[in-house]
């Protein structure tokens, strides 16, 4: 199987969609003549020209909201923000028109549309270039919030976004654009990922660390450190936040009885505040101990390297916390 | 606000505040991206030229000539807001700086108004690009059901003054009554044609049934997807629950 990077899967993906529908555009700052900010768009401007692939202006509400109108009346866009840190300026768009239309005309009108782009902290960008914003999308019905982290999870899932009826916020991640992975020949027919579909990263008895996006990584570094310890953690990372693979999540918690839940934002409300929810309902008498989550630092994000550090969840933070959902002092390495 | 017709092309009464300007100017570069004829015609109140949604539709709508023509109903107040106090020029200038051509009409006066309008159209059909438009009108009534017609912020005098001259039927009705082109009595016909309509409509709304509660979760989204949980307040028998029946958001 080839093995490509994240931006060249994405870049699939954009390209394959585009190609079998054309009522599919992308759309975002610097897509088209500077091939992306971070060259997700490389190569698409000279492919399908410049009706297909727009460079707008610095005004996220106003593209966001072009975008909304181009999808109640058929089309398919493809907003990209450069960071999600900016969507907030977008978010009336998203929020109150984009996830509300179907509802508020009575079904006769829908937004088929993805707003893409990377979301979460990369290295030393400060408080406003480093928010994991994903909790202010998957808190409203009416949008789907999807979080890939490996290659071939963000070409397959976002062609399944594409393709979706419904407003899709798809976020990516910074650091993880240089990742590379398999990912199925594109001769080989197809490859789409349908959303809801949780998938097992790692498998193990001992304790279930259940994350989403980017962190994924940081889960399997710990799952490592872990392992060494004896101990045998399994990842399960969810894709997408909304549809939310729940079966999978208490199919995990019931196997191994403990979990920790792992993400990228703050903790108040935070996606594993709604997991850990779940599972008190749902699985509570296969619990041995409390959830623990392991978060960002309740801070906006520090610029100094030593307190970034600290503010970002870590591989040892992980450790720490299945090391208490598992009642065990570690040994010290 | 919230009402749609999707069917003769009325693409919603939104209720934020310039929301509207962004999405109107997607449906015009959908229209110029499919090639078609056709043009968005997006209308807004006074106060709504002060969000910055505003300008950067207008913006964008110049930079791809988009068919789209925004209307601004310059009723003079923003609920209680005069807009000469939220704005230091008047509104024909407010569309200078982004090089979309303005246009002011007496929108009390119907037939200018529509004669203007027909023209217009065809004009941005064949390419002219976006238009800004002021109309220039005033609010007889309150803002809304509990507001008072005057008030603090406007005098009764004021009011009075306004609708007894500048009555958009009045006006058009002495101009059809100085042509010969209608009489007082088909007038009164016309009258009662239309209480007829407004009385059938009111009855219909006042005697319709309530939703069916199933409807709850109907149109949230437009997809249900096959895998995993959509909604998540869990309720028994509701499609949030681990029972209840997830299909039932499809539409």
């Amino acid at each position: 199987m080839p093995v490509i990077t994240y931006r060249e899967a994405l870049n699939q993906a954009l390209a394959e969609e585009m190609e079998r529908d054309d009522a599919v555009f992308l759309m975002g700052e610097e897509v088209a003549e500077y091939d992306g900010a971070y060259k997700v768009s490389k190569g698409l401007l000279d492919r399908f020209g410049d009706r297909r692939v727009v460079d707008s202006p610095i005004s996220e509400l106003g593209f966001a909201g072009l975008g909304v109108g181009a999808a109640m009346v058929g089309l398919r866009p493809i907003i990209e923000f450069m960071t999600f840190n900016f969507s907030i300026l977008a978010l009336d768009q998203v929020l109150n028109s984009a996830a509300k239309m179907l509802y508020m005309s009575g079904g006769q009108i829908s937004c088929p549309m993805v707003f893409r782009g990377p979301t979460g902290a990369a290295l030393q960008l400060s408080a406003q270039h480093s928010q994991a914003c994903e909790i202010w999308y998957v808190h409203a019905p009416g949008i789907k919030v999807v979080t890939p982290a490996t290659p071939a999870d963000a070409k397959g899932l976002l062609k399944a976004s594409i393709r979706d009826n419904d407003p899709v916020a798809f976020m990516e991640g910074e650091l993880l654009y240089n990742l590379k992975g398999e990912v199925p020949d594109p001769d080989d027919g197809d490859f789409v990922i349908p959303l809801g579909v949780a998938d097992l990263k790692r498998e193990g008895e001992h304790v279930s660390i259940i994350t989403h996006g980017k962190m994924v990584h940081v889960a399997l570094q710990a799952a490592q450190k872990l392992e060494k310890d004896g101990i045998q953690a399994e990842v399960l990372d969810l894709r997408s936040l909304r549809p939310l693979d729940v079966d999978a999540i208490l199919a995990t918690v019931r196997k191994t009885n403990r979990a920790v839940y792992l993400e990228e934002g703050w903790p108040w409300g935070g996606v594993g505040a709604q997991v850990v929810s779940i599972l008190q309902e749902e699985a509570f008498d296969h619990l041995d101990a409390p959830v623990i989550r392991v978060t960002q630092a309740d801070v906006p994000m520090p610029y100094a390297k030593n307190l970034e550090q600290m503010a970002k969840p870590s591989a040892d933070r992980v450790v720490a916390a299945c090391n208490r959902v598992l009642y065990r002092n570690p040994r010290t390495t | 606000m919230h009402i749609f017709g999707a069917e003769s092309g009325f693409m919603g009464g939104h209720g934020i505040v310039g929301a509207q300007m962004p999405m109107a100017t997607g449906m015009a570069f959908a229209a110029k991206y499919r090639g078609t004829d056709q043009v968005c015609v997006c209308f807004m109140g006074d106060a709504a030229v002060n969000q910055g949604a505003f300008l950067e539709s207008l913006n964008m709508a110049a930079i791809w000539k988009l068919p789209v023509i925004f209307v601004v109903e310059n009723n003079e107040y923003g609920m209680g807001t005069a807009f000469s106090r939220v704005s230091a020029v008047p509104m024909i200038q407010r569309a200078d700086s982004f090089g979309v051509p303005a246009h002011s009409v007496d929108a009390q006066d119907i037939i200018a108004t529509w004669s203007f309008m027909d023209d217009l159209v065809k004009q941005v059909r064949e390419g002219a690009g976006p238009q800004f438009v002021e109309a220039r009108t005033y609010r007889f009534k309150g803002h809304s059901m509990s507001d008072p017609v005057s008030g603090t912020y406007r005098s009764k005098e004021e009011v009075e003054g306004r609708v007894k001259e500048q009555d958009p039927i009045a006006i058009l009705r002495d101009r059809l009554f100085e042509a010969e082109l209608l009489t007082e009595d088909e007038l009164d016909a016309m009258d009662e044609g239309v209480r007829n309509v407004v009385d059938e409509a009111a009855a219909f709304a006042d005697e319709a049934p309530l939703p069916d509660p199933a409807e709850l979760y109907s149109h949230v989204y437009a997809e249900i997807n096959e895998h995993g949980r959509l909604f998540f307040d869990g309720r028994e028998g509701e499609p949030g629950h681990p029972e209840g029946d997830v299909k039932r958001g499809e539409s």
